[in-house]
């Protein structure tokens, strides 16, 4: 009896271990457009130009999870930006725009990985044209926004147009808003802090953004504010969007920017990919206050 | 007595080893035939993946999208067309698509995918409308070669790319690829 019970038990095993589903081989697959308005491989491009690629990705079998820009300048590199996404249907297909920095050559570089891990790159790259292209700026020189307990101000930016509307005028608008800010205790400290529709804290201040289709991703460089790497005469003096461009430090960006006391110059990137800078007229320190900026934004 | 029962369980278990098991991978390919293959079918709707003869074509013009001929003069060979690309002298007889009310136009754009790339996109993936290129776009896919990545768009605008894995010249000869869509 004994032995047809193991008999029996080891059949089952055999059953078992004899259909092991092996995890699928699959490769992803990242390729750049390469229609005339995308910037080609070994094109001469002056500083300041714009460099504009066009991504189409396919999972190769899984989700695409991940997406990571590189930029390689003389050598050095730059994430530009490292995106965690799940697209399991229809693969990626996206425009991405940068401007030429100063490097001889530059080597940029796409990375996508699937929900396999498996990964796929693709790369170009853009050498230096002749003397420069720096492009032109809108001005906003005071937008007032309120904090969030504050029932008198807007409490939502448009950096590209400097309008603001509230919580009533907003709607419609919503895929135009970029920035709102709010006030509160951190590590201790008062800190006046800017935010924007798709940072998931900014709920916490502005539940409505729980309620809209377009929530723009705004990403400010914290580290340049904090440690004051432009100064407000500087931002004043800004006539083209060179400093703009290079002010901004995409290794350390963030979709909130604490600390945005009155005086600071915070370099952010909107999504549509416009670099810009705000500074900060003042910035009270309640909940109930208010924030007055001004803002230097490519066309 | 025992051997009974050995058998009696050792036949369930093998089939459930052999029914459990994963299935090979079927082969999607699909294979059209020059004008004058007696055999395979030269006419293909790629909303149904299916090929149909000319004379089911005629009887169904509406579905049919891309079409198979073989023209050596004009360095054509083996080529991919559809009924509105304006094909003459190839299709002969009362069914051939000149006859048809409905003629959809497939255009067609040589991409530089590689077949492992090919494998990699999957239907509905964006990157299969984006590989496609109206302003080069043509009418026919000319001189199919194994191992080329052909972009299409349909008439009711299905984008596609197909990879070409066989290719057999001449008046009877055919044509295999496999077809992503989007």
């Amino acid at each position: 009896m004994l032995k047809r019970v193991q008999t029996i038990a080891l059949l089952f095993v055999l059953a078992a271990a004899g259909c092991v589903q092996e995890e699928p081989v699959t490769t992803p697959l990242v390729l750049l457009r390469s229609a005339s308005e995308f910037t080609a491989d070994g094109s001469v491009v002056a500083p300041g130009g714009s460099l504009r690629f066009g991504l189409s990705v396919s999972g190769g079998g899984g989700a695409i999870t991940n997406l990571v820009v590189r930029r390689i300048s003389d050598g050095v590199a730059v994430t530009e930006a490292d995106k965690g996404m799940y697209i399991s249907y229809g693969g990626l297909d996206t425009i991405l725009t940068y401007t030429r920095g100063y490097g001889q050559v530059e080597q940029w570089v796409f990375s996508v990985m699937n929900s396999y891990r498996d990964t796929a790159s693709v790369s170009l790259t853009v050498l230096k044209g002749a003397g420069s292209a720096w492009g032109e700026i809108d001005y906003h020189p005071s937008i007032r926004i309120g904090l969030q307990d504050n029932v008198n101000l807007p409490h939502f930016a448009d950096l590209h147009s400097g309008m603001a509307w509230d919580d009533a005028g907003v709607s419609g608008y919503e895929a135009e808003v970029d920035m709102s800010a709010f006030w509160y205790i951190t590590s201790g400290k008062s800190s006046p802090t800017l935010t924007c529709p798709a940072y998931s804290s900014a709920l916490t201040y502005y539940p409505l953004f729980g309620t809209w289709s377009v929530r723009n991703q705004t990403m400010y460089d914290y580290y340049t504010s904090d440690n004051d790497l432009i100064t407000p005469a500087q931002f004043d003096l800004a006539d083209n969007d060179s400093l703009l461009v290079n002010a901004y430090r995409p290794g350390s960006v963030s979709g909130q920017s604490k600390y945005a006391y009155t005086g600071k110059v915070v370099p952010f990137r909107t999504a549509d990919g416009k670099y810009g800078l705000i500074k900060v007229i003042y910035a009270d320190e309640t909940a109930e206050g208010g924030m007055e900026i001004a803002v230097k934004i490519q066309k | 007595m025992k051997k009974v029962f050995a058998i009696l369980m050792l036949l369930p278990l093998m089939a459930a080893m052999i029914t459990g098991c994963e299935k090979e991978p079927e082969d999607l390919s699909i294979t059209l035939g020059a004008q004058s293959n007696p055999t395979v079918p030269g006419f293909y709707s790629v909303a149904q993946n299916k090929t149909y003869t000319m004379s089911q074509a005629a009887d169904n013009p509406g579905v049919i999208d891309i079409l198979c001929f073989y023209e050596a003069e004009t360095g054509n060979n083996i080529a991919l067309a559809s009924p509105g690309s304006g094909i003459r002298d190839i299709f002969t007889g009362d069914d051939m698509p000149d006859n048809w009310t409905i003629k959809n136009t497939t255009y067609f754009l040589q991409t530089t995918l590689t077949a492992d790339q090919f494998d990699s996109v999957q239907d509905g993936d964006a990157l299969i409308e984006t590989s496609f290129d109206s302003e080069n776009a043509r009418k026919k896919a000319k001189d199919v070669q194994v191992g080329q990545v052909w972009a299409f768009r349909t008439e009711d605008g299905t984008y596609g790319l197909l990879h070409a894995t066989a290719v057999e010249q001449g008046i009877n000869g055919t044509v295999t690829f496999l077809v992503r869509t989007k």
